[in-house]
């Protein structure tokens, strides 16, 4: 039996304890094992010094413990168990608790939210800051709460905080349109177009709901006018692009076309419009447009045709129709012209700029030239092709330099254009 | 039966002891959880959203009367309970009688919510550590475990309490056990981490506070954190000397008053309720603020002056509840203060009022209850940023070194030292 050999032990190794062992033999061996714990101590009913517990513990090897000591560490073990069911069931109450207290907070910050939102509306934004804190702090699930407490603080140039409370919202929910539209509002008031873009994008990039339609469109938009604003039109193309492919309606059919006029592409653009005017012959800015993309192309006799006819208050649109309309009408080199109606249109053209050597000094240096070309135009019949464009070459750079003593009027324009274009032919 | 050898024991022993610390974390932590919202939904009670006049004037002193005749019956869970907790594990072997930590649940609830400026984490950990006694006693553990116990609950509860788990482990070894290399550090650990798990599974992962990513701006910034711990130092060495000496004054007064004290601060603290209604309770969502840059240097200041006056009238009279939340307050409002006054003199690029609200909130901690390494991690826990170290460490050793000239005992100790009571240095 355990008991009786641990009994021997500890009667050799602590002498004062061996009346106690002699009158208790079994209960005493469990106190001469290590006992680490206050409750062993007490089963056997005593306490010892700790003296004597050091030398209880000195003893190591051979002793065994009786079933009292066992049926202690059981207890604790039971304890243990019943402790850990009450703190289970504990955890569920404190967590029925805790939901019940959030259905009070969000009761709360609904009323928050509420005077937040009627505090903005009537401009007084440090109020619905105030109001939109609480409301976010109560219930920080509601991304609504914490985007309109950003737009506050955004109003009353808390710039900071408002991207903090952003990226909070962001760290949530990376792709959040509606987070990273408001990150990407704030990045371009603070300048930095690369980080907005990225927002931008981020925001284009997530996924919609169909109703959303418009909404995604209008950050398209934004995005659009952003790019073109700081000259990044390449990536101001792709977004057209994909903007002009899903324009389901007039109106935004204008306004790709109009942005792609803008991102530098007037081919898109005049496809765009044409289409419009296909559909609607009488749309004045359609037709404005196609003859502006036109004229950009350098098909002067579609935006003469386009911009023919059309009463428009744009100063630059009426301009383009006049170059337009006297690209066409004054080319000497326009095919099936009589040979009369070439000459007369050269002469015409060389008598605008022998106006300017007259009255611009630096156009004075081709008086001479221009006085020659007028004599042998004059002499022969009929005039041919090359001395045309040798002629208009030489008009074309008495009107550029013309243009250090005043600006070009549209018929002048249109001689430089008209050469331009027949050098260029002719290399 | 098979009997068991001694090593096996030993073995048994010491998986026992890690479960119960668990189980300790999970209880501290749920205790934790279980007062913060038994604050919030005690002071909703009182208080609704938005609190009458007549309301916010009544509701302190007359809550406080109550306390005031509960307090008579458990002095021992009047104040903080860090000092009570420290006093439990140096000179009590580690007892807290199992009613300490129930009244001081309920009183905490009592008087953090009906509006005194006082903190929940110095209550909560009082309640763990009284949990973790009562439950080591319950287990029949040796005296040795039981004392061992103690800063582990009150690790635990700290976790959950201010959801800053390294922090409450250090707390517990820096000012609980006044010793960094302490053989507990694994204990802490396992119930700090248990803590915080049970308290992230019921409130959710949400930080205390939102901070922005703060960092220094320039090299020359660190003259400006330099300033602020001074500043630090001399706020904590007022709030310190000013808590002490009107405890001391109500200490004073004949014993029968006892059960008026708190009513008294009570009366102070609705007047400066309808005065300035953000110092109320616990009061972290004006921190948050501060925190973020949002609040104007007057009423920065005000805020600082204020909450320093309510906390020492609330916690001199006797009221229960924390200086923990408060001195952070405080340091925060002081911080931002200090950042804005730098941002518009200095000729260098600052960083924003907001980054020195944040240190600011250390140098107080730091200068007031002499933990300059929880003060430190607490703070790099909350914002997580390393940046924000370098100036954090500065300011606080300043602080800790000015106040430590002019107020030379810490302020649990000295709490403590008023009580009669001296612990081991």
């Amino acid at each position: 039996m355990p008991g009786s050999s641990i009994c021997s032990v500890a009667s050799a190794s602590i002498k004062d304890s061996q009346a106690h062992c002699a009158r208790d033999t079994f209960r005493f061996t469990c106190v001469l094992v290590e006992t680490p714990t206050r409750a062993l101590w007490r089963i056997v009913g005593r306490h010892h010094a700790l003296p004597e517990r050091r030398a209880y513990v000195q003893y190591t090897g051979r002793v065994y413990l009786g079933p009292v000591t066992e049926r202690l560490i059981h207890r604790q073990l039971v304890r243990l168990t019943i402790l850990a069911l009450a703190l289970i069931a504990s955890f569920f109450a404190t967590r029925a608790i805790a939901e019940s207290t959030r259905d009070m907070r969000r009761r709360d910050a609904v009323r928050w939210y509420r005077e937040g939102e009627a505090a903005l509306a009537h401009g007084q934004a440090a109020e619905a800051v105030d109001r939109l804190r609480r409301a976010a702090t109560r219930d920080p699930n509601r991304t609504a709460y914490s985007l309109a407490l950003g737009n506050a603080l955004t109003q009353t140039g808390q710039d900071r905080s408002a991207e903090q409370v952003l990226l909070d919202l962001r760290d949530q929910a990376p792709e959040d349109p509606d987070v990273n539209v408001q990150l990407a509002r704030l990045e371009v008031r603070r300048g930095d177009t690369s980080t907005a873009r990225r927002y931008y994008q981020t925001a284009l990039n997530s996924l919609w709901r169909p109703e959303q339609d418009s909404t995604r469109r209008a950050i398209r938009i934004e995005l659009i006018q952003l790019l073109l604003q700081h000259g990044d039109k390449s990536r101001a193309l792709s977004e057209i692009l994909i903007l002009a492919a899903r324009a389901d309606g007039t109106p935004l059919q204008l306004q790709a076309a109009r942005f792609f006029l803008d991102a530098g592409d007037a081919v898109h653009a005049r496809d765009l419009y044409k289409r419009i005017v296909s559909e609607d012959p009488a749309n004045v800015e359609a037709l404005s447009g196609a003859g502006e993309a036109a004229f950009l192309i350098g098909d002067y006799a579609d935006a003469a045709h386009m911009l023919r006819g059309l009463t428009t208050s744009s100063p630059r649109v009426d301009e383009m129709r006049q170059i337009a309309t006297a690209v066409i009408d004054d080319d000497p080199l326009s095919p099936r012209l009589p040979a009369s109606e070439r000459r007369s249109r050269l002469q015409a053209a060389i008598g605008r700029a022998q106006e300017k050597t007259t009255s611009c000094v630096a156009a004075s240096t081709f008086n001479d030239q221009l006085g020659d070309w007028a004599t042998r135009i004059n002499l022969r019949h009929p005039v041919d092709t090359s001395e045309i464009e040798e002629a208009l070459d030489l008009v074309s750079r008495v009107e550029i330099s013309a243009q250090t003593c005043a600006p070009l009027a549209p018929d002048d324009r249109a001689l430089t254009i008209i050469a331009a274009r027949h050098t260029t032919a002719a290399r | 039966m098979k009997a068991l050898l001694p090593q096996q024991l030993r073995i048994r022993e010491n998986q026992l002891f890690l479960a119960v610390t668990i189980v300790i974390g999970v209880g501290a932590g749920l205790s934790a959880v279980l007062f913060s919202l038994g604050i919030e939904r005690f002071s909703h009670l009182l208080f609704g959203i938005e609190p009458s006049h007549a309301r916010t004037v009544l509701v302190p002193p007359l809550v406080s009367l109550v306390t005031g005749a509960l307090l008579l019956k458990v002095p021992a869970v009047r104040g903080s309970g860090v000092p009570q907790t420290e006093t439990a594990f140096h000179l009590d072997e580690g007892v807290i009688p199992a009613k300490v930590p129930f009244w001081k649940f309920v009183l905490g609830i009592l008087c953090i919510g009906s509006g005194h400026s006082l903190g929940r984490e110095g209550p909560s950990v009082q309640i763990g550590a009284g949990l973790a006694s009562a439950i080591g006693r319950w287990l029949e553990l040796s005296p040795a475990r039981v004392k061992e116990l103690v800063p582990v609950g009150a690790a635990g509860a700290l976790a959950a309490a201010f959801n800053t788990p390294v922090a409450a482990v250090l707390f517990a070894l820096e000012e609980i056990i006044g010793d960094m290399n302490a053989t507990l550090l694994g204990s802490t650990v396992v119930a700090s981490v248990s803590s915080v798990i049970v308290e992230r599974s019921i409130l959710g992962n949400h930080p205390l506070f939102h901070v922005p990513t703060y960092h220094l701006e320039h090299p020359a910034e660190l003259l400006a954190y330099v300033f602020l711990g001074i500043v630090g130092g001399i706020v904590s060495t007022i709030f310190c000397k000013g808590l002490l000496g009107l405890r001391a004054l109500f200490l004073s007064l004949p014993k029968w008053t006892r059960i008026v004290q708190p009513a008294i601060g009570g009366i102070i603290i609705g007047a400066l309720l309808l005065v300035a209604p953000q110092v109320m309770g616990v009061g972290y969502e004006y921190v948050d603020q501060a925190l973020n840059g949002g609040l104007l240097l007057k009423t920065l200041i005000a805020l600082c002056l204020l909450k320093l006056a309510a906390t020492v009238v609330s916690y001199s009279s006797g009221n229960a509840g924390g200086i923990f939340a408060p001195s952070l307050y405080i340091g925060a409002m002081a911080g931002g203060a200090v950042g804005v006054l730098v941002h518009r003199i200095a000729p260098f690029p600052t960083a924003d009022a907001g980054a020195y609200a944040l240190v600011g909130m250390g140098t107080v901690f730091a200068g007031s209850v002499r933990a300059p390494m929880t003060s430190v991690f607490m703070i790099f826990e909350i914002t997580q940023d390393y940046q924000i170290l370098v100036p954090l460490m500065v300011a606080n050793m300043l602080s800790f070194i000015i106040a430590r000239r002019y107020q030379r005992t810490p302020i649990y100790h000295a709490l403590l030292e008023q009580d009669g009571i001296q612990l081991p240095r």
